[in-house]
């Protein structure tokens, strides 16, 4: 049953949410005690045919003090909202059921545009992979979409919710708004995994980090790295000092890729089922190397091993915002 | 809010550091780190680099002894000491630094060596100018 409130009403679409082991049960800092209370009265319907990602995506939601439904048919959700006085204003749609049928997105979309809704709904995509939300590009011409994370995590969904209760933020400071409060919205409930074999760069970045409301996971080398980054993992990003002793950052980002490559291609070709890989059939973990100079001719070495971007050590604000920015809000129209 | 002389000396001190040149931006941004979570976030930070930096002099010292000078160790571990330094906003220390490496790539051991005394200098001068305010700052109950 939708609630009858006429501007709070989400619907979640989950057909491919995974279920991650690694789900925390605890946020940081204060976050549920002041997410919850913004959340407060508003009723998300859950559309998928798994009763058990269902229940999970369900879980997830409700933790944020909204109210949950579930149906395990898109046409159903129709029928809920014309006969009820209510309004969508979000909409929450699992990548792969987007992409399954471009007709039937495409025909929701515009039946969507048709209700005749004070707030037209905020779309939402539950992406594996950046490269996989590229193909649902023609979404966010309709719609400010939001790129939302899997596996799901808590502080990472009620950060994308209340980001997109804002004012339409694609990814830049809001203007006034200092850089800190967008990185934590960014990056509170992040898991990081900062590589640096030098303590005190670790323990400021961990300083920085915490802040934010990240949690993070040190390593104190580019060895001690790999094993960490092998998927499966949960681990959102990595920051990766280039300059270490034994092997630099550079090759262990290139020794990641060649892991990541490797279980894409497995899953691919069907050697192992994408289910033990946390059902993402495209690991791509954003690394971001960690630069005490700053260079042209480093920056361009940095993407050539696979190194997705660099920041400069240690944190500026600004810049960390901006690099972040791009793998966990991507503004809508951007090529990366 | 009317601040005790204690804590006016604080600021002082504080204030003087900036302005000669010891402390950088990035010591702010250690500031900023600081809160009711992680009350004494600075001087933790401050002592691990001590810590850390004690080592790092001790392996320089060795390396400079050895004959021929390996440059590129030599500059490895300077590279450390460097990103320390500019991680607690070290700046004195942290332009010695620079100086160091600079004779390191000319391969000049006369200039290393004459470096590393002044980077030592640097870092025992902070070191103390730092321990003298934290102490100030504990007395005049302040938070920073």
């Amino acid at each position: 049953m939708l609630i009858a409130n006429p501007s709070k009403v989400t619907t979640v679409f989950s057909g491919g949410c995974s279920i991650s082991n690694e789900y925390k049960c605890q946020p940081t800092n204060n976050q549920s005690n002041a997410v919850s209370s913004e959340f407060q009265g508003m009723a998300a319907l859950v559309v998928d045919p798994n009763p058990v990602r269902a229940k999970v995506s369900r879980h997830h939601i409700q933790r944020l003090g909204i109210h949950v439904e579930v149906t395990s048919d898109l046409n159903q959700v129709f029928s809920g909202i014309s006969s009820g006085n209510t309004a969508i204003n979000r909409v929450l749609v699992e990548h792969d059921v987007w992409d399954k049928d471009s007709n039937l997105s495409a025909l929701f979309v515009n039946k969507l545009k048709k209700l005749d809704l004070e707030v037209p709904p905020k779309l939402f995509l539950l992406a594996n992979s950046i490269s996989s939300t590229r193909n649902s590009a023609a979404i966010s011409g309709v719609y400010n979409s939001t790129v939302i994370m899997k596996p799901l995590r808590a502080g990472m969904l009620a950060a994308s919710l209340q980001r997109a209760l804002g004012v339409g933020n694609k990814g830049v400071c809001q203007n006034g708004e200092h850089p800190s409060l967008s990185l934590r919205s960014l990056l509170r409930g992040r898991k990081i995994l900062v590589v640096d074999d030098n303590n005190v760069n670790l323990r400021v970045a961990a300083g920085a980090l915490k802040k934010y409301g990240a949690d993070m996971v040190c390593a104190d080398s580019g060895k001690s790295a790999i094993p960490l980054l092998k998927p499966p993992h949960d681990f959102d990003a990595c920051f990766m000092d280039i300059q270490m002793p034994e092997m630099d950052g550079f090759e262990a980002t290139g020794i990641i890729r060649e892991m990541e490559r490797n279980v894409n291609s497995r899953i691919q070709h069907g050697e192992v089922s994408v289910e033990a890989y946390a059902n993402i059939s495209n690991w791509h973990l954003p690394i971001l190397a960690m630069t005490a100079d700053v260079i042209q001719a480093t920056h361009e070495e940095c993407l050539r091993c696979g190194m997705d971007g660099h920041v400069s050590k240690p944190f500026e604000a600004e810049q960390l915002y901006r690099e972040v920015s791009r793998f966990f809000q991507p503004p809508p129209e951007q090529n990366q | 809010m009317e601040r005790n002389p204690l804590q006016r000396q604080v600021a002082y001190m504080r204030r003087s550091l900036f302005d000669q040149g010891y402390l950088d931006e990035q010591f702010v941004q250690l500031e900023d780190l600081q809160d009711d979570a992680n009350p004494n976030f600075v001087e933790e930070i401050v002592t691990l680099f001590y810590t850390d930096s004690a080592r790092l002099i001790h392996n320089i010292e060795q390396a400079l002894e050895s004959r021929p000078l390996d440059f590129i160790r030599l500059d490895d571990y300077m590279h450390q000491f460097k990103g320390s330094s500019s991680s607690i906003g070290a700046k004195k220390v942290k332009n010695e630094c620079t100086q160091f490496r600079e004779h390191c790539s000319a391969r000049s051991a006369e200039g290393c060596v004459r470096t590393f005394q002044q980077v030592k200098q640097e870092h025992t001068i902070l070191r103390r100018k730092l321990e003298t305010y934290f102490q100030l700052a504990r007395q005049a109950g302040l938070a920073n």
